[in-house]
């Protein structure tokens, strides 16, 4: 042991324990680490400490997936369950949001129509075979629908119910050729029959005839209904004039009209159960097609 | 340059690379961690190699070892380099002139002086400052990982004197 003391190993590591005390009252007294030694310690062990620390998180990663992998399992079926609560209440607020916004457009209407009486309907059938776009919808004589009641959207006239359930009836378009309506422009005063069109039904689009010959009604003039005969109220929006013609037999002016609503792809509606100037006995009416108008 | 001079700056290399992965280890969240304690094993090693090197070698290691220590320890820079190097250098006179070599009496010496580093450690840290809790704290903290970290001086033990009868001739052995 004396040996030891003696030798310059003992000199060297004396000298290396003064460097330390060195350094621990250097760090007191500064309050901090003796940045040449502690820089130079980090430069060499960060990219280890790295590397080995990313190769734990894997390792570890890798192992927790077994470890704990009934946790997970019971943690993804209460997700999946609160997901498919989620859906659920998204769909209804979808649903919610649309029918708000439906019934924002018919309190506007109401609005304007005090002697309406609505009743609002959704479209649950279409016949795939009809070339008149007509369709079922959800509401019946239960529901006070009568035959011959005008349907309607926000936007303008859709048809005339044709047929009653108990809790549905089927509904003709104004592009079928069995209904008619009478109508005017806006502008111009004339008024003619507007029914629908084989030829033009197909583009959504319906035909006005008997205009005067003289008349000056022209493209993209509003036709509104004429509210005459009772089937329909007055001056509701039907569409506007896309092109005028002479009919076949050069007599009276014709015009296509393209309808205000989008029927082909229609949803919602509104059947109007009375409206003031509606006249009795509206399955007559409706057996003529709107022809009293 | 002789065979034996390579064969020991190899010797003092893979030493050094032990030594810096115990480090690399240690320092690692999360690796070896056993109920939330991390072992402290960059000191076990440091001994381990004293033993089978000597005190002046020990020393060496053991105070650099402790300035990597240092840069994120909670105490002063500089403590760990000090101690290391004091405990290394005594743990390898130890071994030439009091202990036989055998795996028992270096566990027991690794256990001493990791008990006397935290204990060390525990006093300039915490006990100076009057921190309330802390009987509570040294018996459920620093007693338990000066114990796990003992645990692997058996291995540091054994792989250190494979190393040292690998590379040291066979008359230079004791």
């Amino acid at each position: 042991m004396q040996k030891f003391f003696k030798s310059w190993y003992f000199k060297v590591l004396c000298g290396l324990a003064i460097l330390a005390l060195a350094l621990m009252i250097r760090a007191a007294a500064s309050g901090s680490a003796d940045v040449f030694f502690s820089q130079a310690v980090s430069v060499i062990s960060q990219p280890f400490l790295k590397f080995s620390a990313s190769v734990t998180n894997s390792v570890d990663n890798f192992l927790d997936r077994f470890a704990r992998s009934e946790e997970y399992y019971l943690e993804n079926q209460e997700l999946r369950e609160q997901i498919r609560e989620l859906n659920e209440k998204l769909a209804d607020y979808e649903n919610t949001k649309r029918e708000n916004e439906q019934f924002r457009e018919f309190l506007e209407l109401k609005e304007n129509n005090p002697d309406y009486d609505f009743e609002t309907a959704t479209v649950i059938g279409r016949d795939a075979t009809s070339r008149f776009a007509s369709f079922t919808i959800d509401k019946g004589s239960l529901d006070g629908v009568e035959k011959a009641d005008p349907v309607i959207t926000s936007d303008g006239l859709v048809g005339i119910v044709w047929e009653v359930g108990l809790t549905y009836s089927h509904v003709r378009t104004i592009l079928d050729i069995s209904v008619e309506v009478g109508v005017y422009g806006v502008s111009t005063r004339d008024s003619g029959i507007l029914s629908g069109s084989i030829s033009l039904a197909s583009d959504g689009l319906c035909r006005l005839d008997y205009l005067p010959k003289n008349s000056g009604i022209s493209s993209g003039e509003l036709v509104v209904t004429s509210g005459i005969g009772g089937v329909f109220p007055k001056d509701l929006v039907v569409g506007t004039v896309k092109s005028v013609g002479l009919d076949t037999n050069g007599l009276s002016l014709t015009a296509v009209i393209d309808p205000a609503v989008d029927i082909p792809n229609v949803s919602d509606v509104l059947v109007i159960k009375y409206f003031k100037g509606q006249s009795t006995g509206q399955p007559e009416a409706a057996e003529e097609g709107g022809e009293a108008e | 340059m002789t065979k034996y001079l390579r064969r020991k700056i190899l010797k003092f290399f893979v030493y050094a690379v032990i030594v810096f992965a115990s480090y690399v280890i240690q320092s690692t969240p999360g690796l070896f961690e056993f109920q939330g304690i991390s072992p402290m094993l960059v000191l076990p090693a440091c001994i381990c190699l004293a033993v089978y090197e000597g005190e002046f070698a020990g020393g060496l290691f053991g105070f650099f070892a402790g300035l990597f220590c240092d840069s994120a320890a909670e105490t002063v820079f500089g403590f760990n380099a000090l101690f290391y190097m004091v405990f290394c250098a005594a743990a390898g006179l130890f071994a030439i002139y009091y202990f036989r070599r055998s795996n028992m009496n270096v566990m027991l010496i690794c256990l001493g002086a990791l008990f006397l580093s935290s204990v060390l450690e525990f006093f300039f840290v915490f006990v100076l400052y009057g921190y309330e809790g802390l009987s509570g704290f040294f018996y459920l903290e620093v007693a338990p990982q000066i114990v796990y970290s003992s645990l692997f001086s058996l291995p540091y033990c054994l792989l250190f004197r494979w190393l040292h009868r690998t590379f040291e001739p066979e008359e230079a052995r004791e």
